[in-house]
């Protein structure tokens, strides 16, 4: 047997309250009908009243006679202001190397020499020498000259290189350097196999001895002989002789291709006994 | 379609057998030191005999600190031309080249004076100050001024030329060259080129390098077997081809090249430096002859006596040396004028000479262990000194126009493979290619004056 799905008690309860809902709404409609007509709001109409003003600023004055209406000032744009400008101008790399070529300053074209009989004006007299503006002047100056002749060398002559020697010739300052690496270059080549005899000979004789030594160079750069002028020792002679004769028939390193004249035919170089061990 | 007789199918055979035999030829000829027995029984030699290494960083040597001025311009011209000098001058290994860094405050346009008291601050002796200004549409103007610091304001030298704009790079290497003209006496060599052969595919190729180791490029096509590249005179390149396994022939890079009385594979050629003579390595059917005659080919005269003879070249004096050997049993050595000067016991190969500060020197290779190192010896091969060692393999060296530096390739132990040079001044090594190869030659431009 089935079940039913709501019991009586619910479809009762359910009954009531539709009817309940449903005769609110009954009621109110009735309520509606029977209460009084819609009152419109009166239109609005104009009423006078007095007013007076009252101000916190003091009113223009009246009087005087009435003047022509006037257009304000058409806008104008301000006055560039004129700037103090150096008239040093900026080298080219075009230019030309030459002194001729250098501008002028403005100032020393357009001075114009002053006439001899031509006072200068009272302004432009010069400062008593004991003035301290003209001293501090006189020191900048002499520090600028003092400055410029360091950089150009005590004495310096008119040819030649701050690092020269009183006695040089030479003035290509290329050839020149050229032949301090050639000599050092035949230094080290003469040099080689070179032992001070310490062993042999006293450091304190040692460091006194020198053997000059005259050595003939053949056009192709070979030593073809050589002669001693001997130290005083003859151990240290012959030390310089073993040296030498290892050389005789070697060639020496060549000049540079640039300067292929500084090579005499005679290379005088001088053995000393002085070393790092006998200073 | 034409059958051919058995006679014939026999005969292309026989063809195809002894070109495949003249470049197994080519192939132990082109690497000479390789046929060393390097695991031969026996104790191995004594390197002693090679001579002590060269000490580096001679305390008596006084090096030049050197400043290149720095440019603030923005110009192309301007940034090649100053970075190719610098890195000249770096490579050179002859100065103590200033740092960038270090330079002085001040103002570095091109009419601006040089700060002397600044720079001397710094230590440095000499001062380059180079640029590049375009001139016109395609022509630019380069300078080069050198400055010693103990002469004042003034340049003591001074160079300007003006080139097409494509030749700024090469003229940038000739201002150099000037350069260390003026401040040594002897012009740079850094305006110049390097040749070699090296593996395209499976072929040999034959390759050109500036002496930077910029513009690296190939010349010939891979399907052609290409080795042994030489410079000829004026600047021309020569090397030995062969195409589908024909022997090798001796070739003229966009030349005409030269007629050879010979039939069989030649190895190798050398030009004397007068462009006078001319050595070319010759197949044999045991090995090669050298032979020795005019530069136009005529007149060529056999020169050696043993089985091998291959890798001609003169020195600046005039003098023959090559390699020469009776195979793996006797080994190879250096021969100069006929005698042999390299030690009996290494095997030897790529003789080179430099025409150094020092005089004539003759460089070659050897084989030592499993690798190769370089030797130095004077123009006849006495008083043997080894220029590398314990530092990998080092082979095929070439001298500078200049005669100061030294390129090979090497692997320097460490597997960094490349083509490296070698200051034959401060003995410092720098590489600038990662390209490896054999056959190495590096000779001036023919507008240079070397």
């Amino acid at each position: 047997m089935r079940t039913r799905a709501f019991s009586s008690t619910q479809i009762g309860a359910a009954l009531s309250l539709a009817s309940l809902v449903q005769g609110g709404f009954v009621g109110l409609l009735i309520a509606t009908q029977s209460a009084k007509g819609f009152v419109p709001r009166p239109e609005p109409r104009e009423i006078a009243i007095a007013v007076t003003p009252t101000l916190d600023l003091p009113l223009l004055k009246k009087g005087g006679k009435p003047k022509a209406s006037k257009l304000p000032d058409m806008w104008k744009p301000p006055k560039p202001v004129k700037r103090v400008e150096q008239p040093v101008k900026a080298p080219t790399p075009l230019a030309p190397k030459t002194v001729e070529a250098i501008p002028k300053k403005q100032e020393e074209k357009e001075k114009k020499p002053p006439k001899p009989d031509e006072k200068p004006p009272p302004d432009e007299k010069p400062p008593p020498p004991d003035a301290p503006a003209a001293k501090s002047v006189e020191e900048m100056v002499k520090q600028m000259q003092q400055e410029a002749t360091e950089e150009d060398g005590p004495d310096a002559p008119e040819e030649g290189a701050v690092d020269g020697a009183e006695e040089g010739t030479e003035t290509d300052p290329l050839k020149a350097r050229a032949v301090d690496l050639y000599r050092l270059k035949l230094i080290s080549w003469f040099k080689q196999g070179f032992t001070a005899p310490t062993d042999k000979i006293d450091c304190s004789v040692l460091r006194h001895l020198k053997a000059s030594v005259h050595a003939n160079i053949a056009p192709d750069g070979t030593v073809e002989s050589y002669d001693l002028t001997s130290s005083g020792d003859p151990v240290f002679d012959a030390t310089v002789r073993q040296v030498m004769d290892a050389r005789v028939g070697q060639k020496v390193p060549p000049p540079p291709p640039n300067y292929p004249d500084i090579l005499d035919r005679v290379v005088l170089p001088t053995f000393q006994g002085k070393n790092d061990k006998c200073k | 379609m034409q059958m051919s007789s058995p006679r014939e199918t026999a005969r292309r055979l026989a063809r195809r057998c002894l070109a495949l035999g003249s470049l197994l030829c080519a192939s132990l000829l082109g690497t000479a030191a390789s046929a060393q027995d390097a695991t031969s029984a026996g104790p191995p030699p004594d390197e002693s005999v090679l001579g002590e290494l060269l000490i580096t960083g001679d305390v008596q040597e006084h090096v030049t600190p050197l400043a290149i001025l720095p440019s603030l311009s923005p110009d192309l011209e301007d940034v090649i031309v100053r970075g190719v000098v610098r890195r000249d001058f770096e490579i050179s290994g002859m100065f103590k080249v200033i740092a960038d860094e270090k330079a002085p405050e001040g103002l570095y346009g091109f009419n601006d004076p040089v700060d002397v008291k600044a720079w001397s601050k710094l230590g440095a002796e000499v001062i380059i100050k180079v640029a590049a200004q375009k001139e016109g549409a395609d022509t630019v103007k380069i300078f080069g001024l050198c400055y010693f610091l103990s002469h004042g304001r003034e340049p003591v030298y001074e160079k300007t030329l003006v080139v097409k704009t494509d030749q700024v790079r090469p003229t940038a290497h000739r201002i150099t060259d000037a350069l260390l003209g003026a401040i040594t006496g002897r012009n740079g060599g850094f305006s110049s080129h390097l040749t070699f052969a090296a593996k395209s595919g499976k072929n040999a190729s034959i390759y050109t390098v500036d002496a930077d180791g910029f513009n690296i490029r190939g010349l010939t096509v891979p399907t052609d077997t290409s080795i042994a590249p030489t410079w000829g005179p004026n600047g021309t390149l020569f090397f030995s081809q062969s195409r589908k396994y024909s022997p090798f022939k001796l070739v003229q890079h966009e030349g005409p090249g030269i007629n050879l009385p010979f039939k069989t594979s030649i190895y190798s050629v050398a030009f004397s430096p007068d462009g006078k003579r001319l050595a070319v390595a010759v197949g044999t059917p045991v090995g090669s002859t050298l032979h020795v005659g005019k530069a136009d080919g005529s007149n060529m005269q056999a020169v050696s006596t043993t089985d091998v003879a291959t890798h001609p070249v003169f020195s600046p004096s005039g003098k023959l040396a090559w390699i020469g050997g009776g195979g793996e049993k006797v080994g190879q050595r250096v021969f100069v004028e006929g005698k042999a000067v390299s030690p009996p016991s290494f095997s030897a190969a790529a003789p080179t000479f430099c025409d150094t500060e020092d005089g004539i020197v003759l460089v070659y290779a050897v084989a030592v262990g499993k690798g190769q190192d370089l030797v130095l010896a004077n123009e006849t091969g006495g008083g043997t000194r080894r220029l590398t060692q314990g530092q990998g393999s080092n082979s095929y060296p070439a001298c500078s126009p200049d005669g100061r530096l030294l390129a090979f390739f090497s692997d320097r132990g460490k597997g960094e493979e490349g083509l490296y040079i070698k200051s034959l001044k401060s003995w410092q090594t720098q590489k600038i290619s990662s390209r490896v190869g054999e056959s190495l030659r590096w000779a001036a431009l023919p507008d240079s004056p070397q």
